[in-house]
């Protein structure tokens, strides 16, 4: 797979980038500089044992993808947020102290400090709780987009799940309905090649854009380190969706540099160190740091701009978020229920 | 004030309640043309395919797709057609019963589950207590129509997840039911019959067979308190005690084999720890998988069985 594949390429040398194109790549760079800045800041904050919940799963290095896609849902448009990173979080507009509030086990966080970030319900900002079961969100946005249905709306569901959920039944039990009763949801699989330490070769025989195709749904598949690339194919696959009221897939390629978790799946003997080195190189925040740069949208001085503010609201953040009171016993004890 | 089925209150209560509130729709297996028993009849017909809808044999995902329906606003029924499908479906079950706690989300989620039919152990095993073990679900059992037709009224007004077993030996039985909703309220237990000798506790099919032995007891010049629990969960706690502490004799009647149901024990205990002397006997389902056929009635409590319990109880002094 190219750096920068043929299309993006030519989209930048001919200026095929309108305006609206230019203010949502400005914006998916953002949330990238920040999310990346951000996990990058918290990974080390749990390497100093300062972050005393076992619960997160980086996704340096193959959050590009969501940023793009995040970047093109609306405000009335339902998430199921990916299990790697922030950047689904951040771009849906979740506020970024509350998830760092959640990180740090605060009651104010955005799961109330008893679960992960994205184990929220919020109408406000159309998110949805993520399972910390595997392959069973695909039976919550199909239920979403049901209801939605029933209820007249126009929101569109995003679920973002891993190409290891993708081997469960309720996936594809979940698809065959999405296409069956044309419900408006964007599956997108987001491909790191490893489900744990086990490859996507030990998985599956046919990839699984191919199988979503053979339920009757749009199916495509894009380099999810080319934040463009996908950009450009998730506003084509969410025009679809809004025109058609029908589902569409996307198989996110992209890899995972760092272990499981941080906690306990850490070891990456798995995976091949010039496998890992090959992608390092295709990270999508320098990737698209670059394009951008090419195409004008930003200069150095303002690509720095961006990264000084994004340093800044994180520290601010992180201070705020470290304050804040701890959920205590008795506030847990007070929480049972029938 | 008619007298009408079991089968006919359920199709009554859909029918009332869809009218009464647009939130509400229903899917599960072959529900457009009638589903079990003609529970479903008319529906399709009345509130439209979108609102009354057929699926595929996806059991593994409808609780699930409950779960994100009702994040977004709406009351979903969803009818399971057999037993033991809860177990294909079981994480789903306990993730409906906590979302609320997780996520903040309310889940009016109503899960009709159709149980005591004769189609073998895989399908027709009773899971009561296993579905009565999930923390944040309530369980309903009901026995007669007036019961069944007020409680799925208040499942579809409550905020809470749900489970409603209609069990298939009931399905023509018939009680005096109000044309107008009413609600019956979860946590509730109904007295059947009145006496001060000895307490049957019991729910579901049970009931029915309880009936029986009940005449023969009343024959026999006993006087029997008859408590049918309708709530599964949460128990009538009131109520189990006042029969307890009226007759400090009670048989304990269950639709599951004892050897693995948790529902009688609790019951057991509930009594035992406020009134140390009473004297308790359990009966349950025979020690053997549900064969296929009419032969499945063995398996449960039968008539003697009942009596011969009570019997036995009143030996003690």
């Amino acid at each position: 797979m190219a750096l920068i594949n043929f299309r993006t390429c030519f989209r930048l040398v001919t200026g095929a980038l309108s305006d609206a194109d230019k203010k949502a790549t400005l914006k998916i760079y953002k949330n990238l500089v920040l999310s990346r800045l951000f996990e990058e800041k918290i990974i080390s904050l749990a390497q100093e044992g300062r972050i005393k919940k076992h619960w997160i799963f980086s996704g340096l290095g193959q959050e590009g993808g969501q940023a793009s896609i995040v970047s093109v849902m609306k405000t009335d448009d339902w998430l199921i947020p990916s299990l790697r990173s922030y950047t689904s979080l951040i771009g849906k507009g979740y506020p970024l102290k509350l998830i760092a509030a959640e990180i740090f086990g605060k009651k104010d966080g955005a799961s109330k400090g008893l679960g992960a970030p994205f184990t929220l319900h919020s109408e406000k900002y159309g998110l949805a709780r993520r399972s910390d079961v595997v392959g069973v969100d695909c039976e919550t946005a199909v239920g979403i987009a049901l209801g939605l249905k029933q209820r007249k709306k126009s929101g569109i569901v995003v679920n973002f799940f891993g190409e290891g959920a993708a081997t469960r039944g309720t996936v594809w039990s979940s698809l065959n309905i999405s296409a069956l009763w044309k419900l408006p949801v964007f599956w997108v699989c987001e491909n790191n090649q490893y489900a744990v330490t086990t490859h996507i070769s030990s998985l599956t025989v046919e990839p699984f854009f191919k199988k979503a195709e053979s339920f009757g749904i749009l199916s495509k598949k894009v380099n999810g380190n080319d934040p463009l690339e996908v950009y450009f194919q998730a506003k084509g696959m969410f025009e679809y969706i809004r025109r058609e009221r029908k589902p569409a897939f996307l198989d996110l390629v992209t890899y995972r540099l760092m272990g499981h978790d941080l906690f306990y799946v850490t070891d990456q003997g798995y995976q091949n160190p010039k496998e890992m080195k090959k992608w390092r190189k295709r990270d999508p925040l320098r990737t698209l740091e670059r394009q951008l740069l090419f195409a004008g949208i930003v200069n150095s001085e303002k690509a720095k701009k961006i990264k000084t503010a994004a340093i800044s609201e994180i520290e601010q953040v992180i201070l705020w978020a470290e304050k804040q009171e701890d959920i205590t016993r008795e506030e847990l004890l007070k929480t049972s229920f029938l | 004030m008619r007298n009408i089925p079991f089968y006919q209150a359920v199709n009554e209560a859909l029918h009332q309640e869809m009218e009464r509130d647009g939130a509400i729709f229903i899917m599960g297996s072959d529900i457009v043309f009638g589903g079990r028993a003609g529970m479903t009849s008319g529906l399709a017909e009345r509130f439209g395919r979108e609102r009354v809808i057929d699926t595929p044999i996806n059991e593994e995902i409808f609780v699930g797709m409950g779960i994100g329906a009702a994040e977004v606003g709406t009351r979903p029924i969803i009818e399971l057609v057999h037993s033991t499908l809860p177990l294909i479906a079981g994480i789903d079950f306990l993730r409906m019963g906590v979302w609320e706690w997780v996520s903040g989300a309310k889940i009016p989620l109503v899960v009709r589950v159709r149980t005591g039919e004769e189609v073998g152990p895989e399908l027709s095993t009773s899971l009561a207590s296993f579905l009565s073990s999930l923390r944040g679900v309530q369980v309903a059992a009901p026995s007669t129509p007036y019961q069944i037709k007020g409680i799925l009224a208040s499942a579809l007004r409550g905020d809470k997840p749900v489970v409603v077993l209609e069990n298939s030996g009931l399905f023509v039985e018939k009680s005096d039911v109000p044309h107008p909703p009413y609600m019956y309220p979860f946590g509730k237990g109904e007295y059947i019959f009145s006496g001060n000798d000895v307490s049957i506790i019991s729910y579901s099919v049970v009931t029915k067979t309880v009936r029986i032995a009940h005449e023969e007891l009343v024959r026999k010049g006993i006087g029997v308190d008859v408590l049918d629990l309708v709530s599964l969960r949460p128990l009538d706690e009131n109520k189990i005690l006042q029969t307890a502490r009226k007759t400090k004799k009670i048989l304990i009647l269950s639709d599951e084999s004892l050897s693995v149901a948790g529902l009688p024990y609790k019951i057991y205990y509930l009594i035992k720890e406020k009134i140390p002397e009473a004297k308790i006997h359990m009966l349950g389902a025979k020690e053997i998988p549900v064969p296929l056929g009419p032969l499945r009635e063995v398996i449960l409590p039968e008539t003697q069985e009942i009596v011969k319990g009570c019997m036995d109880l009143i030996k003690y002094k």
